[in-house]
């Protein structure tokens, strides 16, 4: 594969208080993305929901509504993305490139003059209370928390699940609590991206450099030793499901670590893409389902090895049977050379087009940097790509597709309960 | 905003459209066929969907199409919509070859065996009970379908009405579908990337060259005669909350009003300083979640707001307040200032829906079915024309309640219940 990985890499500047400012360029582009990364994801938050209210709460100032102020980033035809992770909280604007500057100006006033509002406060609370109520109707939303919390335990940061209520017990001095700890300086990164002027690096530089608290950076070390939960199945009642969802997965090697490019590999020809033998399996040759798949989930201390589905109706043990089988068989049997070859292929076409343009590859960054990677994570993986044999692959197998140490959850309804508990 | 293309209409009817971009590796096909769910027999709707799915299913050339794209690093998939049914693939470019070479065989080569139908049909009602029976609200479209058109095929969705119109889908009326739609003068194909017209339409020649055309006569479809009054349904679900959906029959996506249509539901929702956002979320706090959007329908579609409403809001109050909304508009000219922002943010979406080859690649296809792929590049330049004066016009004449269907979906106490007993998770924003 012909690729210069050095473009994966930004052109990085330090602002006057520490901040690093990481620039992609691509002068011919008419649009930018400008993304502030602060390390305040959900894993510091001392009540539930803290981390993400704070973030999406980021817009009315001392001198604006929060009203009149997103009819400032609309006027620009600026989009103002926010997320909040386990890890990170981020605020993303993408907008026309001719105002650029101007928008920069936009975001210094939210960053540096922050109110936080009761008002504004109810009225998110309200309608996260009421996407809450939704998202539980759905069965993959009931078995994805039932299954981080079986993986992590309930009580760790990454598997706590809260209440409904909880949405009400937040106040507006949490918020600032949580912002004046974490929304500082010394745990800022920016991403500028696109068709940028030296203007805009400039306005960046003069507007983020100073006036920012620097604050402490905040200690990322969950006790990583300590010992998750055994392997478990959990079943999570959905009264009036009509399909089953399945949840599989656990705990395995972080990004950094020289095991990781293999077990991707073995990822991708077990449910990492459209052919794998998770699809040709389950949806091309039994018809359970209309997808399933399986993907990696780095968090910051510990990374998660996930598969995924939603099946036909009481089918779900089935479904979990098939899903070790097909394990087993990759430890039993080698590949042959061809599906090998596949997998390459697949791989090399995926990350041509996740590095296809500018936005694509700055959103990358956010990755690499958590981890302390750069491009050479690529160069490593396309290289045991090409040299990785097919007992490799089995014995990777043997390694990890070890049935016993796998969680598992499932929802559904009543007969599908009926189809375990039997 | 130019997008460049070169264009050759083969003698067999096949539309080749190339637009050259240089910044990616990659080589964008797309190929469109002129047929969607609109051509169903009303009996056995689902089709054309059911149908993109078996195009999946081998040729005697190459029996596992996807191991084909897969093993030269190009990824593929497709949709299908009322009007059309759309293949794309990436893949690298010096493997472009290969992408005329699977496509031109499956234009008329498919094996439909019976076995491969019954899988996809079991796949195609898995879809259908994830994606519009298992999940909150899923139903919506094909509660409003219906009630919005009494003749015209758009009274039905993508889907299907039932799961059984696909799981009794006859396969003989599959393999006649597939022989009358799947032909060079039924559809439309547009490469983008780092290529060459000449070697584009050389490589078209020798592929699709020899099909023969289908020689069919276009469609006739039945017209949806004007709406003259208000419709009604009410339905109760075990959903948390309750929501007001309208929809008013409007124009074609063909149109120039399209456009003043669009900016409409922009002034009336695009963002949070939008008027449904400023005054019916936050100040009156009437609901949870508004929007409006248009359907982008080739023939006349429609113009839908969607309303999740706040508990102990009645219906009457909440479309109230969205009459009070249209009837300023239609009274009151917004300003300038108004009127900059929302073509601003249409500046920025539209840049964005054409950033890649395979995004020009599928528009220039769509635009071309639309009458011409050179509309394309003006898009900024209708949105641009759009004035006050024209949106209140629209207003008027579009946006009557006698032209409007209206579903209240109502949560039963039990759905309400079920979400006050729930727990949750912090979720993370994942893929999945």
């Amino acid at each position: 594969m012909n690729f210069d990985y050095k473009q994966l890499l930004p052109q990085t500047q330090r602002l006057a208080n520490g901040i690093p400012l990481y620039l992609f360029r691509d002068p011919n582009s008419e649009l930018l993305r400008i993304e502030f990364i602060f390390e305040a994801g959900s894993r510091y938050q001392a009540l539930p929901v803290q981390a993400r209210a704070c973030n999406a709460l980021l817009e009315a100032t001392l001198r604006h509504s929060a009203d009149a102020m997103t009819e400032r980033f609309d006027y620009y035809g600026a989009y103002v993305e926010k997320y909040v992770d386990r890890d990170q909280a981020t605020l993303v604007i993408y907008t026309l490139a001719r105002y650029g500057s101007e928008v920069v100006a936009l975001c210094e006033e939210i960053f540096k003059e922050t109110l936080f509002s009761e008002k504004e406060l109810r009225l998110y609370v309200e309608k996260q209370r009421s996407q809450f109520d939704i998202a539980m109707q759905k069965v993959s939303e009931i078995s994805r928390r039932a299954f981080f919390a079986q993986v992590f335990g309930a009580e760790h940061p990454y598997g706590q699940n809260i209440e409904r209520g909880d949405f009400d017990r937040l106040q507006k001095e949490d918020l600032q609590a949580f912002y004046r700890q974490f929304y500082v300086a010394a745990n800022a990164g920016i991403v500028l991206s696109g068709g940028f002027g030296d203007e805009v690096v400039q306005a960046l530089s003069d507007r983020f450099g100073q006036g920012f608290p620097i604050g402490e950076v905040v200690s990322v070390s969950l006790d990583e030793a300590a010992a998750l939960p055994q392997a478990t199945f959990g079943f999570a009642p959905k009264e009036g499901a009509v399909q089953a969802s399945v949840r599989m997965g656990k705990v395995i090697m972080p990004p950094t670590s020289p095991d990781f490019s293999q077990f991707k590999v073995l990822d991708y020809f077990f449910g990492g893409y459209f052919g794998s033998r998770l699809m040709q399996n389950i949806r091309e040759e039994k018809g359970y389902t209309y997808g399933i798949s399986s993907y990696i989930l780095p968090l910051r201390s510990h990374t998660v090895w996930i598969i995924a589905s939603e099946v036909k109706h009481t089918c779900s043990a089935k479904v979990v049977e098939e899903i070790r089988r097909e394990m087993l068989k990759l430890c039993e049997r080698k590949p042959v050379a061809k599906e090998l070859d596949i997998v390459r292929q697949v791989y090399y076409g995926d990350f041509l087009r996740e590095m296809d343009g500018i936005f694509e590859i700055a959103e990358k960054w956010k990755f690499l940097r958590m981890f302390g990677l750069d491009d050479g994570f690529y160069r490593h993986f396309a290289e045991t790509l090409e040299t990785i044999t097919t007992e490799d692959i089995r014995q990777a197998a043997q390694r990890y597709f070890t049935p016993e140490s796998f969680h598992a959850t499932v929802c559904g309804d009543e007969e599908e309960r009926k189809v375990w508990y039997s | 905003m130019n997008i460049a293309f070169e264009k050759k209409v083969l003698p067999n009817g096949l539309t080749v459209l190339v637009h050259q971009d240089t910044t990616t590796p990659m080589a964008a096909f797309n190929l469109l066929y002129d047929v969607g769910s609109k051509d169903e027999n009303p009996q056995h709707t689902g089709l054309a969907h059911l149908l993109e799915h078996l195009m999946f299913s081998g040729t005697r050339r190459f029996p596992d199409y996807d191991k084909v794209i897969e093993g030269v690093g190009g990824e593929n998939n497709a949709f299908t919509n009322n009007d059309f049914t759309n293949y794309y693939l990436q893949l690298p470019k010096d493997k472009l070859e290969v992408a005329f070479e699977v496509e031109s065989d499956r234009m008329r080569n498919l094996v439909l065996s019976l076995r491969k139908i019954d899988i996809q049909k079991d796949v195609v009602v898995e879809e259908f009970k994830e994606r519009y029976l298992n999940r909150p609200y899923g139903d919506v479209d094909l509660l409003m379908r219906p009630l919005c058109y009494t003749q015209h095929p758009y009274a039905w969705s993508t889907i299907g009405k039932e799961t059984s119109h696909i799981s009794l889908m006859p396969s003989d009326e599959i393999k006649a579908f597939y022989d009358r739609y799947y032909r060079p003068d039924n559809a439309i194909l547009a490469v983008a990337g780092p290529v060459d017209a000449d070697e584009v339409f050389k490589l078209s020649e020798k592929w699709f060259g020899r099909i023969a055309p289908g020689g069919f006569q276009k469609r006739v479809v039945v017209k949806e005669p004007p709406q003259t009054a208000a419709r009604h349904l009410e339905v109760k679900r075990d959903v948390p909350h309750s929501t007001l959906y309208k929809a008013y029959h409007i124009t074609s996506r063909m149109s120039p009003e399209f456009y003043v249509f669009d900016l409409i539901s922009d002034l009336f929702s695009n963002g949070k300083s939008s008027r449904f956002y400023v005054e019916l979320v936050k100040r009156q706090r009437l609901f949870n979640e508004l929007d409006a959007y248009v359907s982008a329908d080739i023939e006349p579609g429609t113009f839908f707001i969607k309303g999740r409403m706040n508990e102990g809001v009645g219906y009457a109050e909440a479309e109230a307040a969205i009459q009070a909304q249209i009837d300023h508009l239609a009274t009151h000219l917004p300003d300038e200032q108004e009127l900059k922002k929302i073509k601003n943010k249409s500046e920025t979406s539209l840049l964005f829906s054409n950033l890649k080859a395979l995004d020009k690649a599928t528009n220039l296809c769509y635009f071309e079915l639309m009458g011409g792929a050179e509309a394309l590049s003006s898009e900024m330049e209708q949105y641009e024309a759009v004035d006050g004066a024209r949106m209140q016009q629209a207003v008027r004449q579009y946006l009557r309640e006698d032209n409007a269907s209206t579903l209240y979906y109502t949560a039963s106490e039990k759905g309400k219940a079920m979400a006050a007993a729930a727990n949750f998770d912090d979720a993370d924003e994942e893929d999945e």
